[in-house]
């Protein structure tokens, strides 16, 4: 029941995501983010840039990796049915978690709206090169 | 698809109490120390809409679960699929938001860690009461 997984797709997917990340939080929101959250160029500068994209990559490798599996389960075997297991999980679980913790922490609606779009497009994105990138199988050949 | 909607409920109800203990007696204090917050600015929220937004919000994570938990007849089973979708797509989120805030870590193995137990109970619960 284990399912194949093509790793490249994996690969592709977080780097579609990091890539997705430096548009979306640099040329189209990045000036609106920092003004929401607070964050100045030097603060973003005492961090370890290293680590902090190093750790973002890893972490979206690790949701490419287990999203594969979501994937297969879902049984989504063209771009619209990964765009669709994609569609459930964000609103399923990444985009409650983002407005819970908006509601709680009393954070703006706007920043909620940038980070839960940001994670909507690139679930959707990461769903079609995941289901429609499919390893060919050994049967087949 | 089978859905027992009163496992929904039941897994949004846990999901609350289990909020209720981790934010409360369990780690309310750290919390409050982490994220900064006062008693007073916590006193001056207004629970009633707070928490009705967010158990109606947590009923929508639970009948999504459910979806994906229709062919999961072990509790074992159940409680895979909940640890998938908070490694997948909870535990990630919150953990690059980390990244990209200066907020202190520590804050993040909290909220975590909230969810974590969240997502297993209602793993269970989902996976038991067919």
């Amino acid at each position: 029941m284990n399912p194949v997984i093509n790793y490249i797709a994996v690969v592709v997917s977080a780097v579609a995501k990091f890539a997705l990340g430096a548009v979306w939080y640099g040329v189209l929101f990045g000036q609106k983010w920092m003004e929401l959250t607070g964050m100045t160029e030097a603060k973003a500068a005492e961090a370890n840039m290293g680590v902090t994209y190093g750790g973002a990559f890893v972490s979206y490798a690790l949701q490419a990796y287990i999203m594969a599996h979501f994937v297969h389960y879902a049984n989504a075997q063209d771009a619209k049915g990964g765009a669709q297991t994609g569609f459930w999980l964000w609103l399923g679980f990444t985009f409650v978690l983002l407005v819970q913790g908006t509601l709680f922490e009393q954070r703006s609606w706007t920043l909620l709206f940038i980070n839960a779009g940001y994670e909507l497009v690139s679930l959707l994105l990461m769903g079609i090169i995941l289901a429609s990138w499919k390893k060919k199988s050994p049967a087949a050949a | 698809m089978q859905i027992n909607y009163l496992a929904v409920l039941a897994s949004g109800i846990s999901n609350m109490v289990i909020g209720f203990l981790w934010y409360g007696p369990l780690f309310g204090k750290k919390w409050m120390a982490l994220s900064g917050y006062t008693e007073e600015q916590v006193k001056s929220m207004n629970p009633g809409p707070l928490y009705g937004q967010s158990f109606v919000a947590a009923l929508l994570t639970y009948y999504i679960l459910a979806r994906f938990m229709a062919g999961t007849t072990t509790v074992m089973h159940g409680i895979e699929t909940a640890c998938l979708v908070w490694l997948g797509f909870v535990t990630t989120v919150q953990f690059t938001a980390s990244l990209f805030s200066t907020r202190p870590k520590a804050l993040y193995f909290l909220d975590t860690g909230y969810q974590f137990a969240s997502f297993i109970a209602a793993g269970i619960i989902i996976a038991l009461w067919r």
